[in-house]
Order: structure tokens, then sequence, then C-alpha cells
């Protein structure tokens, strides 16, 4: 064999498993939750048992419509914190600006959820902020976890475009500051809101941390339901997971799509048919 | 007299929330871990606790340890898959890093249950290791078990940064050094290793902070077993034994360390930039 | 002052502007007529981008006014001022086709659709773009994009037209050929302009009036050729053009003052408002000196240097020879070149100017 078609095949085979790493852990709780039995190294039978009793059950179905709602609310809560902050945060000059873009990528280190949740345990649970248990309370730890996320992408997309320039040459052309978010800043900026609203939506629809600690008793995430059946009925633990892993991986899909869209332009396109 | 420009306007939202939500919980934190449990008087009996008590010292050491050996890990791992990116082709290098940036978003409980399936009692692995190769089980409940496990978020994490680190190294720096007759360990010493240690540092911080407070892996699979830091946080602020104070000044003890760490990085990696102090 | 502010196209009124402890415009004053191209001119850093910021609005100035056809506008947000702006890095909008950026003002200003088609049709038309209306911005050259933004800051019938730097990111060739086409659509149209650059060819080649600046002060105000032939400081007449200096003391003799310049004796242009003992120098530009190659061909009336030849580049049409004199000053020198006229390095040789060619400036 040629030297080359060997260094070839070490390549490639080295990159199967460096993909393999990631992609065996996710495959396994899959197929685990497609299989009838699965008791020694090779799984036995297809079926899609354990996702129906998902549906079927109130428990379960409406613990994923409580995990949505609050997936959405999250993600909507730091589009409109992080879109005007993001943009201000650009603009700002001199050493203040700085500081503000530095803070808010250390924030979510110094401030793990660990500590979010201890946070919030006692923060407010008296008048006016008597909102422990209530899905409210879950709704804005979430934000508080992926508001980062967002935060970084869409200040990215501010930084790439060019905003001051575009403003002013909008501002020039007649435009107002509505307008100009209107018709030219948000147009380009949209990718980043929503890759930055995919990432906080699937984060939230995973986190199992800080909902747990301030969790009520009239709700159940997917997260806190999975905890649960992990030690009881690893059947439905593996639809859960099932579910979980699928919407990461089409959160992801999602983000790879719009890169891919920016970068060949395509995206402009369909955003100018407008 | 000057218009207040609008900027600051935008800046309302995000400054409510932050108050609301980052700065009002951080203070009642603070301020709680300066009271009785019971008589909510002021005491520092909850810091003495944490530094006396053999049960807070021991789960700060296995911390510190833990968060170490997990960035080690991180820090090997991805320096080396990252590297192995940075020279692929464009489209087999964006793929890999897809698939790393996934486990980014996924659940700790996923990952939990996916480790117990692979690794687990009776997990696949563990029953080809233990029936054809005839070596002994590996223990998914040790200590060596969670720092694999939590190598899934590491590793790509630290790829992530250190592929576009790598990338980012500016091959005619070599190409002049090496024309200026540097040898291949000069090169190193004086050209890459202070081109790579800003986004190299900067990429275990993240891996350190974050491992320093982590533990929803660690409680789906060891419970309260292994006495972390973060975990013994949790147990005081919504387990059984409920103790809102004792978790407050542990979260600080947390917190403190975790600045005091990033603050260490910091430090060496202004002395080894370029041009930095000496 | 009222007054004189409704008859300027363009009246800045001592605005002074700074950011943090820099000045970059100070106590600024000028008067833009109705159809005229004002060009501000100087080195990066010298304020003439802030000073037509402010006039666009996008910087609020610390004092002084501004005035548009006579309407006061210092503190009018920019969307407000009736003004085209063209930018040095085009500024075109990525998300929108070379129709939809030319249409964006007049689709703000709520224009009827068909209007808007045919009045983007005549831009295009004016700068020469016709048929690309469904192209994506990103897919145009430099030139054709800024040829773009030239239409789309006229489309919304600006009082005035603003362009910064609008063609130093474009190739020379380009630059030279768009820069005669702004002239002559800004001539055609007749619109007031007002025109940043620090490139002074650009500004020589297109401007009615041209304001050289230095760190935010005005240097001086006036005709290309004003500025080119009677600099009136030495900035103005180092930084427009290439010129040579001779530096020295005034001294009177024989009832005439002439400059001392170690132990030459320059005469001075007639009519040099010059004292006795006061430092000047005087500057002459390349083509205005001649070279005498012995003592015999020297014209009646000139100054006189002796020099030796260091340097010789041969340019096709003129031929520039360096010549070192004794105190080892290097003097530029464009002749036109003639077969069989080739200085040698080394040569001895006289240069030669006439005291009418001579600027006298102050330092």
């Amino acid at each position: 064999m040629r030297r080359d078609t060997v260094v070839a095949l070490i390549q490639r085979s080295l990159l199967v498993l460096l993909i393999l790493y990631i992609v065996l852990p996710l495959l396994v709780p899959l197929i685990f939750s497609f299989s009838t039995l699965w008791m020694d190294i090779v799984p036995e039978g297809f079926t899609v048992r354990w996702y129906l009793k998902i549906f079927d059950r109130p428990k379960y179905y409406r613990g994923l419509i409580t995990s949505l709602l609050v997936a959405f609310s999250a993600v909507a809560i730091d589009v409109f914190i992080c879109v005007p902050a993001a943009y201000a945060i650009n603009r700002l000059r001199g050493p203040g600006g700085g500081f503000l873009r530095a803070a808010f990528k250390i924030f979510p280190l110094i401030f793990p959820p660990i500590v979010v949740g201890t946070g919030f345990v006692q923060a407010f649970n008296r008048p006016p902020l008597a909102w422990s248990g209530s899905l409210m309370l879950a709704v804005f730890a979430h934000a508080t976890l992926g508001f980062p996320f967002m935060f970084r992408n869409v200040l990215a997309a501010f930084q790439t475009i060019d905003e001051r320039t575009l403003s002013e040459a909008a501002a020039s052309l007649g435009a107002n500051l509505w307008q100009r978010f209107r018709y030219i800043l948000i147009p380009n900026v949209i990718p980043g809101i929503l890759s930055g609203s995919l990432l906080v939506f699937a984060i939230s629809m995973g986190e199992f941390e800080v909902t747990s600690m301030i969790a009520g008793f009239g709700w159940r995430t997917m997260p806190l339901l999975l905890y649960r059946s992990l030690i009881d009925d690893i059947r439905t633990a593996s639809a859960i997971s099932g579910i979980l892993i699928a919407t990461s991986i089409l959160a992801f899909l999602g983000m790879t799509l719009i890169s891919g869209r920016v970068g060949a332009g395509k995206l402009r396109a369909a955003g100018a048919r407008e | 007299m000057r218009r207040i420009s609008h900027e600051w306007f935008f800046l309302i939202p995000i400054t409510v929330f932050l108050g609301l939500f980052v700065f009002y919980p951080l203070t009642r934190v603070v301020l709680r871990s300066f009271t009785d449990n019971l008589t909510g008087h002021f005491t520092l009996q909850n810091y003495l606790n944490a530094f006396t008590q053999t049960r807070y010292l021991g789960s700060l050491k296995n911390t510190l340890w833990f968060a170490g050996a997990c960035t080690l890990v991180g820090a090997v791992g991805g320096t080396f898959v990252g590297l192995l990116a940075s020279r692929m082709s464009p489209k087999a290098r964006g793929m890999l890093l897809s698939f790393y940036s996934l486990p980014m978003t996924l659940s700790s409980l996923v990952v939990a249950f996916a480790f117990i399936v692979l690794l687990g009692r009776n997990g696949v692995f563990n029953i080809i290791l233990n029936r054809y190769l005839g070596l002994p089980k590996f223990d998914l409940y040790s200590w060596h078990g969670l720092v694999v496990t939590y190598s899934f978020y590491n590793i790509p994490l630290m790829t992530l940064t250190m592929a576009s680190v790598f990338l980012n190294l500016d091959r005619s720096l070599i190409e002049a050094a090496r024309n200026l007759g540097a040898k291949a360990w000069q090169v190193w010493i004086y050209v890459i290793i202070p081109v790579l240690a800003p986004g190299f540092i900067a990429g275990i911080s993240i891996v350190l902070a974050g491992m320093l407070a982590a533990f929803g892996t660690a409680l789906a699979l060891t419970g309260m077993a292994k006495s972390l830091l973060s975990l013994q946080i949790y147990s005081h602020a919504s387990e059984s034994n409920y103790n809102i104070p004792q978790a407050s000044a542990l979260a600080v003890v947390l917190i403190v360390v975790i600045v005091g760490s990033l603050a260490t990085l910091n430090w060496i990696e202004r002395r080894l930039r370029p041009g930095g102090e000496r | 002052m009222r007054d004189q502010g409704a008859r300027a196209a363009v009246e800045i009124n001592a605005v002074t502007k700074r950011f943090g402890n820099v000045v970059a415009v100070a106590d600024f004053s000028l008067e833009v007529q109705r159809g005229e191209l004002v060009t501000l001119l100087g080195p990066s850093g010298c304020g003439k981008t802030t000073t037509l910021r402010i006039v666009a609005g996008f910087e609020r100035p610390d004092s002084g006014r501004v005035f548009i056809f006579g309407r006061e506008v210092t503190h009018v947000p920019p969307e407000r001022r009736d003004v085209g702006m063209v930018f040095q890095n085009y500024a075109l909008f990525p998300h929108m086709t070379v129709f939809q950026n030319v249409a964006f003002p007049m689709r703000i200003a709520k224009r009827p659709k068909r209007e808007i088609r045919e009045k983007v049709r005549e831009y295009l038309a004016l700068v020469r773009l016709e048929g690309l209306e469904g192209r994506y911005v990103t897919q145009l050259s430099g030139g054709q994009k800024q040829r773009v933004a030239l239409a789309r800051a006229l489309a919304r019938s600006p009082k005035i037209l603003l362009l910064d730097e609008p063609l130093s990111a474009l190739d020379a060739k380009i630059r030279i050929q768009l820069r005669e086409e702004i002239r002559q659509l800004q001539q055609k149209l007749g619109i007031t302009t007002l025109y940043v650059t620090h490139d002074q060819e650009e500004a020589l080649s297109i401007s009615d009036r041209i304001v050289v600046m230095n760190e935010g002060n005005i240097e001086q105000v006036g005709a290309p050729t004003e500025i080119y032939f009677r600099p009136r400081t030495l900035f103005v007449a180092s930084f427009v053009g290439t010129m040579n200096f001779f530096t020295g003391t005034a001294v009177t003799t024989g009832g005439e003052i002439k400059l001392k310049w170690h132990e030459v004796l320059l005469s001075l242009p007639p009519g040099a408002n010059v004292k006795p003992g006061e430092a000047i120098s005087v500057g002459v530009r390349p083509e205005r000196l001649s070279l005498a190659f012995d003592g015999v061909t020297i014209p009646p009336g000139h100054n006189v240097i002796p020099g030796d030849v260091s340097f010789v580049t041969f340019l096709g049409s003129i031929m520039r020879v360096e010549v070192m004199l004794a105190d080892g000053t290097k003097v530029k020198i464009d002749l036109p070149t003639k077969e069989g006229v080739n200085p040698q390095r080394g040569q001895k040789v006289y240069l030669c100017f006439s005291p009418d060619d001579a600027v006298v400036l102050k330092t």
C-alpha cells in the first residue's frame, strides 16, 4: 500500500473515533429507548412503547408541556433583555464598554447554577416577591442561566455587521431609531438571535440542577421526571433521555443551518425577499 | 447641556433583570451566610463550620482535587483533539466541531444515564471488558468514573477553544522564527506557547470554574456518596438537612474559590503573554 | 449673523468638539455656498471627519452651532437633517439588493411604490448602474458599491451631500475615474457638497474650495490653485504637493529685503511682508526650479544656489533630480524631459528660480 493511502486511512479512522466519542454516549440511550430488551451487549426488539407511555400518562406529557412552556418563556425573556443590551454595549466606547463586555463573559463562571439555586431558594419567598415553587420562578431561573449565551451570540452579531456604520447610514437616509431596528438591524442580527434562542432553549429543556432546587409541588419538568425515573423506571428514563437528546441535536442542526446560510448569503436572500 | 444618549435606555431591561435575579439573590446569600439557622441572629458559625468540620473541609478538598483532575483531562484531551481538528480539511473539521458542540447543552442527567448504560455495573463496555477481555470492570461510581463522565463535557469544550486557537496561530510566525534561525524547541518556547497561552488559559478557566461548581451528573450517578462542596450546598439548600445559612456560607466559599482560581490563571496568563508583566 | 446663515447652504459657527482630553475640532467656522463643493483636507486625526460627522448629526459639538440653509440643526438628529452621506466603507445594507438599498430612503419616507421604482431607475442611471437592480450588494465590486452608495445618498433628494473619504477603499485607477464622475454629477445636480479626504491630489482635482486642517484647526481656506501656489502656512505648503524650503533670517541689503540662507542671499518675491531679523522660509515647488549646468545660462534676476546632483529618477514626462546643497539639504527639482539631457550623479549644477515663483512663510 502506498504511504499516503495509509496516512489517509489513519486520518479517516481517527476522525471516526473522535466522532464516536460523542456519538456513542448519545446513541446508546436512543437505542435503549427503542428496544424491548437490553440485558446483554446487543439490544433486542424494536418498540416505541416507552415513548407512547410518555404521551399516554398525564404525569409525563404534562412534564413535556411544562418544559416546553418554560423553555419558550425563558427564550422570550432573554431575547427581550439581551437584544437591546447587546446593541447598547456594542456601542459603548471607552473603558465602560470593555468592562461590561468582560463582565458578561465571566459572569456565568463565578455565578454557577449551584449559586443561582441557593440564591433563588431564599430570595423569593416573601411578598412582594413570593414566587417560591411557582413555574414563573423556574422561567426566571432558566432565563438567568441562559442569558449569557444569548448575549454572547447577539453581541457577536452586532459586532460583525458593523452596526454603528449601518445605523448611521440609515439615519442619514431618514430612518429613525425604530425604523433602523425594524429594517436594518434586526434583519442583519436575526441569525445571532436565532442561534442564541436555540441555545437557551436547549439548555432550558435539559436544565436539572437549579430546577430541582426551586421545584414546586404543582409542576415537574422533563429532567425532574428523568431524575425520578433513573432510580425506579429505567425504561421511561431512556425515552425521556431520547427526547432531550433529540432536542439538543435539533437545536444544533438549526444553528449549523443558520451559520451555513449566513455563510452562503442565502439568509440574506431569504430575508430580503420580504 | 448634554442629552443622555439613547443607549442607556436600552440597558434598562437587563439592569432590572440582573438586579432582581443576580444581585438581589447574591446579596441574600451573603447576608444569610452570617445568620444563625434557628435564631436568625448574626453569627460567624457557618464559616467556622466550613473551615473546621471535617465533612466541609473534606468536601472542599475533594472539590479541588476533582476539579483539578477534570481540568487536566479536559486540557490534555481538548488540546490534542483541537490540534488534530486544526489540521483537518475544513469539511472534516466542521463536522467534528459540530458534534463536539453537542454536549454543551445536554442535560447532566442524560449524560449520567448514557454512561450508566455504557459503563454501569452491567453496562455494555463493562460486559465486553469483563467477559471477552478478562479485565476487571470499570467502576463508574468512583471518583475515576466521575472524571471520565465529566470529560464528556470538558474535552469537547476545550476542543472548541483549542481548535480556534490553533487555527488562529499564524503559520508565518513559525516560518519567520525558523527563518531567523530558531530551532524547533525554541520555536515552541518563544513563539507557539506564548501565542497559544491566552486561548488555552481562557479555555481551562471555563472548564475549571465549571467543574468547581458541578454537581448534576455526580448527584445522578452517586447521590450524596461523593462529598463535593457543591453537593453539600445542594443538600443544605434543598434536601432533608435544610440549613440555608450554612448553604449560603458554603456558596460564598465556593465563589471565593472560583474567583481565586480564575484570578490565579489570569495572573499566569499575563506572565506568559509576550511583552506582558515579568 | 442670522442673515448670513440664511444665505449660506451650510454654516458652521465656532464649533468645538473634544473626545476626552483630545480636542478634535477647535473653534471651527466655515460657510459653504449653494452648489459649492468644499473639501476638508488634512492628515488623519486632523478633525476633518469629526467636522463632517457634526454636520451629518452623528456627533454633537461641545459648543458652537451648525446651520443648513439657515435652519439651525445643531441638536437635530441625523434622520431629520436632510443630509445625504457617503461612507468610506460604503455602509450598504448587506441584506438588501441594489434596488432596495437605493429605494430605502424613499420607502422610509413612505413614497408611493411607482414613484420609488421610477426614481431608483433614474438614480441608478445617474451613477451608470442600470441593470444591476436585482443584485445583492455583496456581489458588487468596490467601485460599484460606492456608486450604489452615492445613488442611495442622492435618492433622499438631500439639501447637502456629505462624502467621507469615499474613494480611499478603492484601487488607484477606479479612484481617479470615480472622482471625476462625482464632480460631474455634483455640478450637474448643483448640489452643495462637503467632501473629506486625506489625499491632496484628490482635493485639488475635485474642489471649488479646499479647507486645509491640522490638529483640529483650519490652516487655510481657498481655491485649489490658491492653496497650491500661495500656501499661507508651512503646514499647508508641505502637506499639499511637494515643496522645497530654504530657511533663514531676513536681512536688508541695498534697501531691499532678502533671505540670508547660509552664505547665499535670496531675493524675495515683490510685496513680501517681511521685517529684517525675522526667521522665514522660502518655499519653491520642484517644477518651478530649473538647473543650469554652467554659470552662463542662468536667467537674469534668478536666485542661484550651487549644488551636486545626488539622485536622478526618470519618470517619463518629467525627470526628478535631487540636488545636495553645501549644507547637506536635499532639493527636489522636476525637469521636463528632453532626450540627451541627462544630469549625472555627482555633477556640479546651479539651482535657479525666479523670486516670483517663491512663497514666503513665517516660521
